[in-house]
């Protein structure tokens, strides 16, 4: 299980105008777009974060009739996938995804997975959470760079 | 945007959902909630953004935070072997205020008059809260005799990493470097073995130096985290690994450590580098506040709301839940506290099943990290936190060069998230 097959598993959902848009953009913004770690071992500024601009971030109206939670356990995805799942360097975006995520979800859940650490976390969430989040990333649309 | 919202719309823009009861709408801008948020790190840092990307103009949010510049404590063990330099992990709070509309002073907290909700600031202003996040991070128990310009702890970042980084590229073949871990509850479980691997590897493999000795003196019985992984690692360095250590006290001038090892009797080591960590508690101003029971400040965790008082809210470092002091759980906690913190302005229901997640990534060496994570649930029996049962938690991940790489996807979704 190598990174650059993750990285093509978890985009496949993208539609395919922004995952061009966040190609070539992240191919100016840094040189980390291969998973080799040695470029960016050796670039000069590591955590670029002003690579996303959140504000960019819009949230669909519908969002407020969603069930109370599902935004705040969304939320708890962000740590590693950036603020409203719009992620910064290699790992996967969320924001516009629904039935992806429970699809990822219940990949991840396979003994294949072991040693990575989305596995043990896809372990942690019960279906009704899933599909909380299935509910939630839908509604997130986002029009900056990455 | 406020002025002609009903209460009921404004419940809905605020993602709190339809379904609360109608309460007159809020008419004037001088009647919104303030909400001060104390300390800039992962835990505070998040909190005031979050507070503001779901809460928007329905309340005004302050942080303050004496530094403007935040160095990260997270990848900090990278600046002793020259991979990382404390200003690649340096964070300002522009965002905080372009993006998000947070007020930002820079100043410390001296005081919380809990009663009439009033802080007092270092430099004397006062400023009234309806709710106060604390967010100070933490703080070392004494220990006689420390000094930290001369010994330093560096396990709050910038100055101190760099000092120990010095005293480290100063250190020559044959010297001893020394190091002590905390003892457990204390920031980063992981993190004190890490920076024995990361320093052994580097004398030892960059510089080159085969006679240099590295001891660990361990407050713990035994390895807290990841046994297997840096019991292995201090094998194959040769790291000297004593448990059961009590600290009496330091000769900062001459770099000398005095302690007892399985009760025994005094003895004193000394070292060219000396580099204590010691115990740990809550930031000063939960004990000033009297928000502390024993070392760290208890919490209900269904909105980090103080069990010792009322409208003040503790995350981070600083509260006394089992959940690991990280960074990332940090992060975790202020969201489940501005949310809260919203439900309660707005008269509404705390969510009553949250989660929270940690993950730390270790280096233990210039090109290979290792990992380790867990994933809490609410107990509603206990009223506590607890590990999410079935999932073999906390679980880890073995050093690898994948996991190096990994790190750095990690940590840079972490610092946008808290930072961006
Ligand atoms: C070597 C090392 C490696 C680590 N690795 C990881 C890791 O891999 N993953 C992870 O998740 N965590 C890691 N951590 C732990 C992480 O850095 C801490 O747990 C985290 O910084 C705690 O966040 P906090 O917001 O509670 O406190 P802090 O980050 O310390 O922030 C507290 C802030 O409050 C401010 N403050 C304090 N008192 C006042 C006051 N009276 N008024 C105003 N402001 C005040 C301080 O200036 C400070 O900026 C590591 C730590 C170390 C040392």
């Amino acid at each position: 299980m190598n990174s650059n097959l993750k990285k093509r598993n978890m985009k496949l959902g993208r539609p395919a105008v922004l995952a061009v848009i966040g190609l070539s953009l992240s191919g100016c913004l840094d040189s980390s777009g291969s998973s080799n770690g040695d470029d960016e071992i050796n670039s000069g500024i590591y955590f670029d974060i002003s690579s996303v601009d959140y504000s960019a971030v819009s949230v669909d109206a519908s969002a407020a009739d969603l069930a109370s939670g599902a935004r705040l356990l969304a939320a708890q995805c962000a740590q590693c996938h950036g603020t409203y799942g719009v992620a910064v360097r290699e790992w996967p975006d969320l924001w516009g995804s629904g039935r992806q995520i429970g699809n990822w979800m219940s990949q991840y859940q396979d003994v294949n997975y072991a040693d990575n650490m989305m596995h043990v976390h896809a372990l942690g969430y019960t279906d009704d959470e899933v599909n909380l989040l299935k509910t939630y990333y839908p509604k997130i649309a986002y029009s900056g760079g990455q | 945007m406020t002025t002609n919202l009903s209460r009921r719309t404004l419940l809905k823009a605020l993602g709190l959902g339809a379904a609360a009861t109608l309460i007159p709408a809020l008419t004037r801008a001088e009647a919104l909630p303030h909400v001060v948020v104390v300390g800039g790190g992962f835990a505070g840092a998040t909190a005031a953004k979050y507070l503001k990307m779901w809460g928007g103009t329905s309340v005004e949010v302050t942080l303050v935070e004496p530094n403007t510049t935040y160095v990260s404590p997270i990848l900090s063990n990278l600046v002793l072997n020259h991979q990382r330099t404390t200003s690649d992990l340096s964070f300002d709070y522009t965002h905080h205020s372009t993006v998000y509309g947070i007020n930002m002073i820079h100043d410390s907290v001296n005081a919380i008059d809990k009663t009439n909700q009033v802080l007092t600031l270092h430099d004397g202003v006062t400023l009234s809260y309806d709710r106060l996040i604390l967010a100070g991070g933490m703080d070392f128990v004494d220990i006689p005799g420390l000094d930290f310009d001369k010994v330093p702890h560096a396990w709050k970042a910038g100055l101190q990493t760099n000092l120990l980084k010095d005293q480290i590229d100063a250190m020559q073949d044959g010297d001893h470097f020394v190091m002590t871990v905390p003892a457990s509850p204390y920031r980063c479980p992981p993190g004190p073995y890490e920076r024995a691997c990361v320093v052994a590897d580097y004398l030892k493999n960059t510089k080159g130096f085969a006679n240099c000795e590295v001891t660990v003196l361990d407050a713990n019985s035994a390895i807290t985290v990841e046994a297997e992984t840096f019991g292995a690692k201090f094998t194959e360095y040769g790291v000297n690994y004593r448990p059961n250590i009590v600290i009496s006290s330091v000769d900062s001038d001459t770099r000398s450590i005095t302690f007892s090892e399985n009760g025994g009797a005094a003895q004193t080591l000394d070292a060219e580098v000396l580099n204590v960590i010691p115990n740990q508690k809550a930031a000063k101003i939960v004990f000033d506040a009297g928000l502390n029971s024993g070392n760290w400040a208890p919490v209900n965790p269904l909105s980090y709301e103080s069990t010792l008082a009322t409208n003040i809210h503790i995350i981070g470092d600083s509260q006394a839940t089992p959940q690991p002091k990280s960074g990332h759980m940090g992060n975790s906690q202020a969201k489940i506290c501005a949310d809260a913190v919203l439900r309660s302005l707005n008269g509404m229901d705390l969510n009553a099943a949250p989660k929270t997640n940690t993950a730390c990534y270790s280096p233990v060496s210039a090109t290979h990290a290792s990992w380790l994570t867990a994933v809490y649930e609410y107990n509603a029996s206990t009223q506590a936190m607890q590990l999410v049962p079935g999932a073999g938690y906390p679980a880890a991940g073995a050093p690898s060069t994948e996991n190096y790489t990994q790190m750095f996807n990690w940590s840079g979704n972490l610092f946008a998230d808290t930072f961006a």
